[in-house]
């Protein structure tokens, strides 16, 4: 972790339930605001509770464990997990494998979809209003932040090292 | 019995020698033609004759017989030495019933049995001892030289042949001068291929690998050719020393025989012969006390001619479907289980000991500058004497087929000669004079292939014979790749259209055009050949392709239905045979008078084409 | 490092790097058909021929395979080049006529429709035996399809035509397929690929049938969940967010 200079970082407490993370996603990477082709999900639950859900980029992702034509990888240098779209076969084991449901195949583009930070300016992060999604310096107090949210989430699950 | 060192080698070879007894000696053919015309018959009939009056005889073989005496024409075959040293006698045609005679005539008092031995055509006398026989006098064995004159079954024959000493003198010299020797040697693979071996395996020795192989290709599946088959049968311990002298020049410890299941005497007499290697220590660990471990496995083929393809090969060994793969990486680099392969066919390995023991300056006295040695080659279809025969390189095609082949069967015309198995090519009698070579053949539109040779006369149709081999292929192709798959079917169409009579105007050229993109684009060595026979009965006989697309006919009287046939009255003497096989009754006449054939109840079978012995039936066209 | 030259454009690539793959960097476009990036190259359909010039000798290689081992010069778009395409095109189209992919190729290229004795008669068949197909499933370990026959009859298929046992219905064969050869059907819960019908799992939350128990169980995690109900994927990211909701009500009381 220690190569990544910046962190994508969510606040549930923060989120307003607006869904413009959403459209600035689905804009950015298809074209068209289009929340349905977003790689970033707002749920909302009831009294105004809301988590925007996009990929951990676990340091041990189930799936590029799942991926057997290395279309899926963890990158070393950004920590980012990536995708070669061209070698992806459409086997739907990366889709099965994610505990967080947190990527997803496009079965009409025979794409896989899931967050790439936008190649380091992600535009959720850019127009959240709420400062729920950030994208911040990866120093020692972000890092702590993300970890406890991530801990959070594994606490659905059990031996998971996200 | 064990060797341990190369002189107990030695000492026992010696020995063999000192204690060869001076009894009659009989060799009954038993390769594949002799053993098709009953040859086990004459030798089971020769053992109970000895058995029966107690003669001292030691007749060849325990089980089976020696391997191919090469004169399958005038098989079976038996040769019979009566004394060591003696002149030999060669029995052609010999049937069971001439086994008593035989024994007590020849074997019992020297006499010589007029009738069976060979009469000269030309000079109308008989000829007794195989080297004074025009077949085998013209031919040079070196490859063949143990076929037919020890038991494939007996160690002891191998050795006291010579066997094994090439493989002592090899452990002798370090594999750098083995490799050296036989790049100096200058073979090439007569798988077909032509490739320089000496070449191929320093290039595998210079690899550093935990494993390397070497594998022999004996998936022999030319129609018509049967040299590889007739060297496993008949000598399968030369190979087994060529292929141990690689595996040690090469720095490989397994090898590996692919041969096809199509010759079960080849895959028995094998592995038998690798049994009693074993046994003797001829293979296993530490050979004659070198340090050298080396092994040797059969792999069987399921018959599919491809996996004659080097890659298809070593796929079908690594136990999966025999497609070739795409070659820009060497075998000898990456070739069987990703290991480094040398792989040679069966005449390479065969030639390998001999190249070792007598030099390469030896061998390089025999053969063209380019292509040295010699070549066997099986000599099929309309020649008088069909058979096995080993030449030196550079023998010209007339030798090969009217001196050593006797000529066209029934003396009809010289048409055409194919060489080089079902891609290969057919040349012309005007090429008659060409010296076969790797070289030559390929300058003359053809190949050297392993070594198949079909004569044929006048009475064949080179559109024909292109749509034979083109059938034999779309049936043979792996399908791997979308040339070879969906071009040879297309040609197939075309051809097929060509010789029914329903071509389309510039059919021809069509066809031309796509055999040359099958040749430019196909993956594998086959599929890049398989244009071959349409190319080169193209190039040579043009004017049969433009008489069968312009005007349906067929000159050569063999596509049905494209030609007519007439009585020639000057020379019919009217004797009624192609009355007799006319299966429609349209040829008639009296007796010693010129008959007629009539064109409209004439199916144009050309039964009475082949039949009239005076060639007094004539192809015409059908409007004549 | 090579450098290496395409259609006049040079570039420096590693030892090994395919022909393809350098012109691809370069931003040359070669068309494939059999070729397929996540897959073990095979080199059977031969549509992207290339001609490379290696120390003076000229020849057509295949680009999705041809390794740089020197500084070749390489020719994308040469007369032999189209002439081996078109050729290639046209045995394909033959066989498969209806297929839009090829119908593509062949307006690209040029490339006549055949008469009609090439044409296949008959059934539709839209395969061009490129084995991506064979590929992607041996490459999943499952290896339910292989080529059957050969020559002109060889054609992708389960073993003795009869539905796999191994086959877990993920559908990759069909994702690969660059005909649109294979085809899967779903409805009411079940899919159905290579004769085989699979009962699709619904989700425990939504109801939704959304993957079969094969590839369940083929994906199954190495951890204990201590959510054992099935969920989709839309609903597993309802779940955890809502795993974070309560931890959060939970300590900060924000429910």
């Amino acid at each position: 972790m220690e190569k990544i200079e910046s962190l994508l970082l969510i606040t549930p407490e923060r989120c307003i339930g607006c869904g413009t993370c959403e459209l600035a996603c689905s804009i950015g990477h298809v074209g068209e605001f289009k929340p349905t082709a977003s790689n970033i999900s707002v749920l909302r639950f009831e009294a105004g509770v809301n988590v925007p859900m996009t990929c951990l980029q676990c340091d041990k992702p189930a799936c590029v464990a799942a991926c057997k034509t290395s279309a899926l990888h963890k990158d070393a240098e950004t920590g980012l997990v990536g995708i070669d779209g061209a070698r992806c076969i459409g086997c739907r084991m990366c889709v099965m494998a994610c505990p967080f449901g947190n990527i997803s195949y496009n079965a009409a583009a025979k794409q896989t979809m899931k967050c790439d930070q936008c190649g380091g300016a992600p535009m959720c992060a850019e127009f959240c209003p709420a400062k729920a999604i950030e994208y911040l310096p990866a120093d020692t107090a972000n890092v702590q932040r993300k970890k406890a949210f991530a801990a959070k989430l594994a606490a659905g699950l059990s031996e998971v090292n996200v | 019995m064990h060797f341990a060192t190369i002189k107990d080698l030695d000492d026992y070879r010696a020995g063999l020698v000192a204690g060869e007894s001076d009894i009659p000696r009989i060799w009954v053919c038993a390769g594949p033609g002799c053993l098709a015309n009953g040859s086990m018959n004459i030798y089971n009939a020769i053992l109970a004759y000895v058995d029966e009056k107690g003669l001292k005889v030691d007749v060849d073989l325990k089980a089976e017989a020696t391997g191919c005496q090469g004169f399958c024409e005038r098989g079976p075959l038996v040769i019979l030495r009566l004394k060591k040293g003696g002149d030999e006698v060669l029995y052609q045609h010999v049937r069971e019933k001439d086994v008593p005679e035989i024994m007590e005539r020849t074997v019992l008092t020297g006499e010589l049995v007029q009738r069976l031995l060979y009469r000269d055509p030309a000079k109308k006398q008989t000829i007794s001892s195989p080297d004074g026989i025009p077949f085998y006098s013209r031919q040079r064995h070196v490859v063949l030289k143990n076929l037919g004159r020890i038991n494939p079954l007996s160690l002891d024959d191998a050795i006291l042949a010579g066997g094994y000493a090439g493989l002592a003198k090899a452990l002798a010299m370090g594999p750098e001068g083995v490799v050296k020797v036989v790049k100096d040697s200058g073979l090439r693979g007569r798988g077909g291929g032509g490739f320089p071996t000496g070449v191929k395996w320093e290039s595998a020795a210079v690899v550093e690998a935990p494993q390397k192989f070497v594998v022999v290709n004996g998936d022999e599946g030319d129609p018509g050719a049967f040299m590889d088959r007739a060297v496993m049968e008949g000598d399968p311990h030369t190979m087994l020393e060529g292929l141990a002298i690689g595996g040690y020049a090469v720095g490989a410890t397994r090898g590996i025989i692919y041969v096809r299941n199509e010759y079960p005497l080849a895959v028995e007499h094998l592995r038998l012969a690798i049994e009693e290697a074993r046994e003797v220590g001829l293979l296993g660990k530490n050979i004659l006390g070198s340090g050298f471990d080396f092994d040797i496995e059969i792999f069987r083929g399921g018959g599919a001619f491809v996996c004659g393809e080097s890659t298809a090969l070593m796929t079908s060994i690594e136990g999966r479907a025999g497609v070739p793969r795409v070659k820009y990486i060497r075998s000898t680099e990456k070739g069987l289980w990703d290991a480094p392969a040398v792989l040679n066919n069966v005449e390479t390995w065969a030639n390998i000991p001999q190249i070792v023991l007598k030099g390469a300056d030896w061998f390089k006295s025999m053969g063209t500058p380019k292509s040295t040695g010699t070549k066997v080659f099986s000599l099929v279809g309309k020649v008088k004497n069909s058979g096995l025969v080993e030449v030196p390189m550079g023998t010209t095609l007339r030798t090969m087929i009217f001196d050593i082949g006797g000529g066209v069967t029934n003396d009809r015309e010289f048409k055409a000669v194919q060489t080089g198995g079902p891609s290969g090519g057919c040349l012309p009698a005007s090429e008659l004079d060409r010296p076969v070579d790797f070289d030559q053949l390929k300058a003359a539109g053809s190949m050297m292939g392993s070594g198949g040779m079909i004569v044929m006369d006048d009475h064949t149709c080179m559109v024909n014979v292109a749509q034979y081999f083109v059938d034999f292929l779309v049936e043979e192709s792996c399908g791997k790749c979308t040339p070879c798959r969906e071009g040879l079917k297309a040609m197939q169409t075309l051809l097929h259209g060509l010789t029914s009579g329903k071509a389309r105007a510039r059919d021809t050229a069509l066809l031309k055009g796509i055999a040359e993109n099958v040749r430019d684009t196909a993956l594998c060595g086959l599929g890049k050949t398989a244009a071959n026979p349409v190319l080169s009965t193209m190039h040579w006989f043009p004017e049969e392709y433009e008489e069968h697309e312009k005007e349906g006919f067929c000159r050569a009287g063999v596509c049905s239905g494209l030609y007519a046939l007439e009585v020639d009255p000057e020379v019919c003497t009217g004797c009624t045979l192609c009355e007799k096989v006319c299966p429609v009754g349209a040829a008639s006449g009296e007796k010693k008078r010129p008959h007629l054939i009539d064109k409209k109840t004439c199916i144009t079978c050309g039964s009475c084409l082949d039949a009239c012995r005076f060639r007094a039936i004539k192809v015409v066209r059908r409007s004549e | 490092m090579i450098e290496v030259t395409i259609d006049g454009k040079k570039i420096e690539v590693e030892k090994g790097t395919t022909a393809l793959e350098a012109a691809e960097a370069l931003g040359i476009e070669i068309p494939t058909l059999c070729y397929h990036p996540g897959l073990p190259a095979d080199g059977n359909c031969r549509l992207c021929q290339v001609e490379v010039i290696d120390r003076g000798r000229k020849s057509l290689a295949i680009s999705c395979m041809y390794p740089i081992r020197g500084p070749v010069e390489i020719f994308t778009d040469t007369e032999d080049v189209r002439r081996a395409r078109k050729f290639v095109i046209q045995l394909l189209i033959a066989r498969s006529p209806q297929s839009p992919v090829l119908q593509k190729l062949a307006e690209e290229y040029g490339v006549d429709v055949p008469d009609e004795r090439f044409v296949q008669k008959g059934e539709v068949d839209l395969c061009i035996r490129c084995g991506r197909c064979v590929r992607a499933c041996a490459e999943l370990g499952n290896e339910c399809i292989d080529f059957v026959s050969r020559g002109w009859e060889k054609e992708v298929n389960t073993p003795f035509n009869e539905p796999s046992k191994t086959c877990i219905g993920c559908g990759s064969c069909a994702e690969v397929c660059p005909t649109g050869a294979i085809v899967v059907t779903e409805k009411d819960g079940t899919r159905t690929i290579w004769d085989r019908t699979f009962r699709l799992v619904a989700c425990d939350a939504c109801g939704t049938p959304f993957a079969t128990e094969e590839q369940l169980e083929a994906a199954k995690p190495e951890f204990e969940q201590t959510d054992t109900r099935v969920l989709c994927p839309r609903c597993r990211k309802i779940a955890e967010a809502r795993t974070i909701v309560l931890l959060d009500g939970a300590q900060g009381g924000h429910v």
